[in-house]
């Protein structure tokens, strides 16, 4: 399995840490904010700020992508991450526009709150593994 | 396009890392251009070309 978390890159380093500190802080954000809403009973401009809270390290997160890309000197790697976004935000609209559908049409409830950007992230993350499959290399070779 | 990086490679006994390192790129880049799965830039392509002390055309021709 290490060939799966292995970094090909300085690069590739910088934005696993990166990546990994702003979803921590996006999952502790998150569960700060619902608690708080919960116990506070906030509405209005108060929600509508605490809502826009768990966005930022979320921004924080894609601003890591971007930031990658710029310091990968890979031209290889640089593809494999654009795949892998595309991947991510090709799921991330597939679920929206169902939804959207369903709920408009069928009345169906929507999806369950907090899924979409794990959504973007688990597709993301498997574009990633899967690339990383077809293009292993034996060691031997 | 094809390629004969693997065969050139081959000819001087190197491994895919150690190519890798020369070209300052992943192993991964070189596994992808030599099974066809990845064109190269022209950067790169030249970096190639100076590092087996060929011209481009040498190394990569169109696909037919």
């Amino acid at each position: 399995m290490g060939w799966l978390i292995r970094c090909e890159s300085a690069a590739a380093r910088r934005y696993q840490r990166r990546a990994a500190i702003s979803m921590l802080f996006y999952l502790l954000t998150l569960w700060r904010c619902v608690e708080l809403s919960k116990h506070t009973h906030l509405t209005g401009w108060g929600l509508y700020a605490l809502a826009l809270l768990p966005a930022i390290p979320v921004l924080v997160t894609l601003g890591a992508m971007g930031r990658y890309l710029q310091e990968e000197t890979d031209e290889y790697l640089r593809v494999q991450m654009v795949r892998s976004l595309l991947g991510g935000t090709a799921a991330l609209l597939v679920v929206i526009v169902v939804s959207d559908f369903l709920q408009t049409l069928a009345h169906v409830g929507a999806y369950p709150p907090f899924t979409l950007f794990l959504v973007f992230m688990v597709v993301f993350g498997l574009t990633q593994c899967v690339q990383k499959l077809m293009n292993r290399v034996k060691d031997d070779e | 396009m094809n390629n004969r990086l693997k065969v050139l490679r081959a000819e001087l006994n190197w491994s895919q890392a150690y190519l890798a390192e020369k070209l300052e790129v992943s192993r991964q880049s070189v596994n992808a251009i030599e099974t066809g799965k990845y064109d190269p830039s022209l950067p790169l392509a030249f970096k190639i070309a100076k590092l087996f002390g060929k011209r481009i055309e040498e190394i990569f021709q169109e696909s037919e």
